[in-house]
């Protein structure tokens, strides 16, 4: 075959495809026309006479076979609705094949449980009871994972039960013995009452520390063993010279002294005496 | 002869859809079977388009379904054909994915009920091109197979294959454009095709 007469043999199947793509060619309002049945093969464009022809097959009337098994469908129907069963038209599923799926279910979920034991006891993140159990056993397959009692010496590998405890509990309630007790006991006992009764539970409790009761009491110099200024105080002079080891006293004079005997003045004055006015 | 086509209403003396809809709402026999004539041929042209095999079978699951869903539903003719259709569709998918990993296999004797069965010269005829038919919308890819099953079998509109199918309307025509195509090339090339088809 000669080079001319290839060509000649594509162009011509060229020009057969082009023509049938002419041929069927279609607008999507015709489309659309044929899709809903409005045009019967004799309105179409010749290209689509047999498509036309077969949608009109596929819409043709129903068939005996088609309507065979009403019966049993429209009882199938009903128990359906009503949620009876429906033995007739329910899709058989071989026992056989349900034991099965029962037994790949099993088998998957056995594997999958020993994968992520495995995963765990080898992340160590498992508690220690079983990651040890877990290095037991996988050590007899040759996996070697983290044991939690690996460093234990000679000290027991197993915890101890409630069981190996012999010691008998106690049967008879037992009496405080402490501090508390007594405390509590003083509480109960003391004739004392009100604040004596408060002060004297305190200083059993502080160990005589405690200085409760002892209101508005000024504290006893350690050094000299007195108190400062006898409680009631009968004058703001005598505390003054008191408190100020006498030296107050020379404040006194000085100040009669450089006010020509006025402060003095100022003083009975205070005191309710008849003044005497400069 | 009078000839109806397997969408079709049925006779002016049969009650109204909506009345038969209610019926069979509340469980009434006549009513559910008033239904499944008027719609079993249907599903089942539209199972065998799309996969031949345990076509019953699957119209079988679809009619309990509907059975079940019944009561619940809402509507009036049209919607009831598009949930309908919805639903046997749901129920061909869930079938195929439930058998895809099983080996198919055909009991025998369940073929040879099948070929002892004594049909109608006629119906056998009609049946013999209805099956070309439905086999050769089954070589179109299953978008497309889809596409031409609800809107020439189901009777269903372009809106509501798109709704059923999850697809845009304007995807849906392009579909059912290249389907048109794509069968009237296959009918054009092989005159024989067409014979077998027409006849």
């Amino acid at each position: 075959m000669s080079r001319r007469d290839v060509l000649s043999l594509d162009m011509e199947r060229l020009l057969r495809r082009l023509d049938r793509d002419d041929r069927l060619r279609i607008d999507e309002t015709t489309a659309e026309r044929i899709f809903s049945g409005a045009m019967t093969s004799d309105d179409v464009p010749p290209a689509y006479r047999g498509v036309t022809i077969a949608f009109e097959r596929l819409r043709s009337a129903p068939t005996e076979a088609e309507l065979t098994g009403e019966a049993a469908a429209v009882a199938s129907m009903v128990a359906a609705a009503t949620g009876g069963s429906h033995q007739v038209f329910e899709p058989r599923t071989s026992p056989v094949r349900n034991k099965r799926r029962i037994v790949s279910t099993a088998s998957a979920t056995l594997v999958g449980s020993l994968s992520l034991f495995t995963g765990l006891a080898a992340a160590n993140a498992l508690p220690d009871a079983a990651q040890s159990v877990a290095s037991d056993v996988l050590s007899h397959v040759g996996v070697t994972v983290h044991d939690p009692n690996a460093h234990a010496g000679t000290h027991p590998d197993t915890r101890g039960k409630s069981t190996d405890h012999t010691e008998e509990a106690p049967t008879t309630p037992t009496t405080g013995t402490g501090k508390g007790s007594d405390i509590s006991q003083l509480a109960h006992t003391t004739p004392s009452t009100g604040v004596d009764k408060g002060a004297a539970i305190s200083t059993e409790a502080s160990g005589g520390k405690s200085q409760a009761g002892q209101h508005g009491a000024a504290a006893t110099n350690p050094a000299t063993g007195t108190t400062p200024v006898t409680t009631p105080n009968p004058g703001g002079t005598g505390t003054a010279t008191t408190a100020s080891g006498d030296k107050s006293s020379h404040g006194a004079t000085n100040a009669d002294t450089r006010s020509d005997g006025h402060s003095v003045a100022g003083s009975q004055n205070a005191s309710g005496a008849p003044g005497t006015k400069p | 002869m009078e000839v109806r086509r397997c969408t079709d209403e049925p006779r002016s003396d049969a009650p109204g859809f909506d009345a038969v809809l209610d019926a069979a709402q509340l469980g009434e026999e006549w009513a559910l079977a008033a239904l499944w004539r008027r719609l079993q041929p249907a599903l089942l042209r539209f199972l065998r388009g799309r996969d031949p095999r345990g076509a019953e079978d699957v119209a079988s699951e679809t009619w309990i379904r509907v059975g079940r869903a019944l009561p619940s539903f809402v509507g009036g003719e049209a919607e009831f054909r598009a949930w309908f259709f919805t639903i046997a569709r749901r129920t061909l998918i869930d079938t195929q994915r439930r058998t895809s990993r099983r080996p198919n296999t055909v009991a025998l004797d369940a073929a040879a009920e099948a070929a002892a069965r004594d049909d109608p010269a006629e119906d056998a005829v009609a049946a013999c091109g209805l099956d070309r038919v439905l086999a050769l919308v089954g070589t179109l890819p299953a978008d497309q197979a889809d596409v031409v099953l609800l809107r020439v079998i189901a009777g269903l509109d372009v809106a509501d294959v798109a709704a059923m199918t999850g697809k845009r309307p304007g995807t849906v025509r392009v579909l059912q454009h290249r389907a048109l195509r794509r069968l009237a090339a296959v009918l054009d090339l092989e005159p024989a095709v067409e014979r077998s088809v027409t006849r």
